[in-house]
């Protein structure tokens, strides 16, 4: 993408005001169903007329063609089915981590949790959608911008994220790093992104996912994915094993001590203590989940609030070169920075 | 940001579904304001337009008709209001828009250099290209303009963009 355009897409986020609270409460109107069957098709057809058409002349000359040549194929043997890769997937690590299903325009068509503190962030319908149906360069600051929300990316120390994508026809590892370091000079900082494209059975082994040489499966897998991964692992598990996990995402004696803090403090812990009762059904399961990362996503975000609204000055084109060029000095590459982050 | 997606969203927000508005919001709000700055030139009175259009897409969801093109819609109302607004500022009802009074703007920031380098028509068209993804054959339609008059109103302010911004 053009330098001026990703300016104006940064000035503009910058300029574009939160909707006001009023608004988002206000009630919506009920509405009757406009139009009859008959009209709405005609609405469809007025408006995809071209597609409509292309789709028919296409049709016509399939049938034609396969009219001509399949007399000829009948006994030919060495006749594959033509595979094509029309998407894609993109990971981003941070912790938390992330999967993104991409389609051959860019463009995301799923999102994935790759680990539980994902599931902070993509829990909320809103926040998830906020990422679908958007350019995979946006969908991943968004992301990483909710991460610096919640405190998992340190704005004040020099973070680092690392984009994974998969060998294929179309790799959006450049589109995607630009894009995140556009995000980190915005906003003044002076975090690091690793990419790197791997081969298909690294790329697996990297994400978790089942292994596979094939990029649609890769790409239908995890589009066939559960959303949030406190949920997919918790799949076929027994009423103990359910417990057994909840125990361990949930953190029952910390959350428990923390209950008992809010309490002390005059705030009503009635409800959040229904949460400190190990389920024992996957329905009960999924709900105390989805309620425990409701309460950890307000946590977090008034924990971190202060740091992540901080004013931070914009950083330079140069500035942040000189920034990756000193990691190299002292680490080797970006990539043993970001290892020796992991340790 | 394509027709498919912002009719969906409408569609449910017709059923009654606020996070859809939510969505919606997020999804079309950065070319919705640069579609606004347009015509005020003020960034302040673009931050008020926003808040108006957004409420009017609420209430006035049932006049959308399902299944047809949501951003022309969506568009159509940021417009009218835009336009209700600066007539109301010269307190006579013009027909010319080019009649109608735009404040002096002192504001700051890429949007407002931007605006400033191009003029109206290719400001209004490099919007709904760049960030409305519409495609020239579109904006003509919409524009009342050849397609060959948008494509090179297009391609001149592109040229006026690199020469400013000195692009490769």
């Amino acid at each position: 993408m053009s330098a001026w355009k990703k300016r104006w897409k940064r000035d503009l986020d910058m300029r574009v005001p939160d909707l006001r609270e009023d608004i988002k409460n206000a009630s919506i109107p009920e509405t009757e169903e406009k139009l009859t069957v008959w009209q709405r098709f005609c609405a469809w057809l007025e408006r995809y007329k071209r597609r409509v058409v292309a789709c028919v002349a296409s049709g016509v000359a399939v049938i034609v063609g396969l009219c001509v040549t399949l007399p000829h194929l009948k006994n030919d043997t060495s006749i594959t089915p033509s595979v094509t890769a029309s998407g894609s997937v993109v990971a981003l690590q941070i912790n938390p981590e992330v999967l993104f299903s991409v389609d051959g325009d860019g463009m995301v068509t799923a999102v994935a949790s790759g680990n539980a503190d994902a599931d902070v962030i993509l829990s909320d319908e809103t926040r998830l959608n906020s990422m679908k149906g958007v350019p995979v360069y946006e969908a991943t600051a968004i992301f990483t911008d909710y991460a610096a929300k919640l405190g998992f990316l340190e704005l004040t120390a020099k973070p680092a994220v690392r984009v994974l994508t998969h060998e294929g026809k179309t790799t959006w590892n450049e589109e995607v790093k630009n894009g995140l370091e556009s995000y980190f000079k915005t906003k003044g900082v002076y975090g690091v992104v690793v990419d790197e494209c791997l081969r298909y059975t690294e790329f697996c082994e990297a994400t978790g996912l089942p292994a596979s040489q094939k990029a649609e499966e890769i790409v239908s897998g995890v589009r066939a994915l559960q959303t949030l991964y406190t949920k997919r692992v918790a799949e076929d598990k027994s009423g103990e094993e359910l417990k057994t996990l909840y125990g361990e995402f949930v953190a029952v004696e910390e959350f428990g001590a923390i209950l008992d803090i809010m309490e002390a403090l005059g705030m009503d812990v009635t409800a959040l203590r229904e949460l400190l009762i190990l389920p024992t059904t996957i329905v009960e399961y999924g709900k105390k989940i989805d309620a425990y990362l409701v309460q950890q996503f307000a946590d977090l975000e008034k924990k971190h609030n202060k740091a992540y609204k901080e004013v931070r000055a914009e950083i330079s084109d140069n500035e942040y070169a000189a920034h990756l060029q000193s990691i190299v000095e002292e680490y080797g590459s970006i990539s043993a920075y970001w290892a020796s982050l992991q340790k | 940001m394509n027709g498919t997606n912002i009719d969906s969203l409408l569609r449910k927000i017709a059923q009654g579904d606020n996070k859809a508005f939510e969505t919606l919001y997020i999804r079309t709000s950065r070319g919705v304001y640069a579609f606004l700055y347009g015509y005020f030139h003020s960034h302040a009175d673009t931050e008020d337009a926003m808040q108006t259009v957004y409420l009017k897409v609420k209430t006035g969801i049932g006049s959308y008709r399902a299944g047809t093109n949501g951003r022309a819609w969506l568009l159509q109302i940021a417009k009218n209001h835009a336009l209700n607004e600066l007539a109301k500022r010269k307190n006579t009802v013009s027909i010319d828009e080019t009649d109608i009074p735009v404040r002096e703007s002192f504001d700051e920031g890429f949007t407002s250099e931007l605006r400033k380098i191009l003029t109206e028509e290719e400001y209004q068209i490099v919007t709904l290209h760049v960030l409305w993804r519409y495609k020239h054959r579109e904006i003509a339609e919409m524009l009342s303009y050849p397609t060959g008059t948008v494509t090179s109103k297009y391609k001149r302010a592109i040229e006026k963009l690199k020469a400013r911004f000195k692009e490769e």
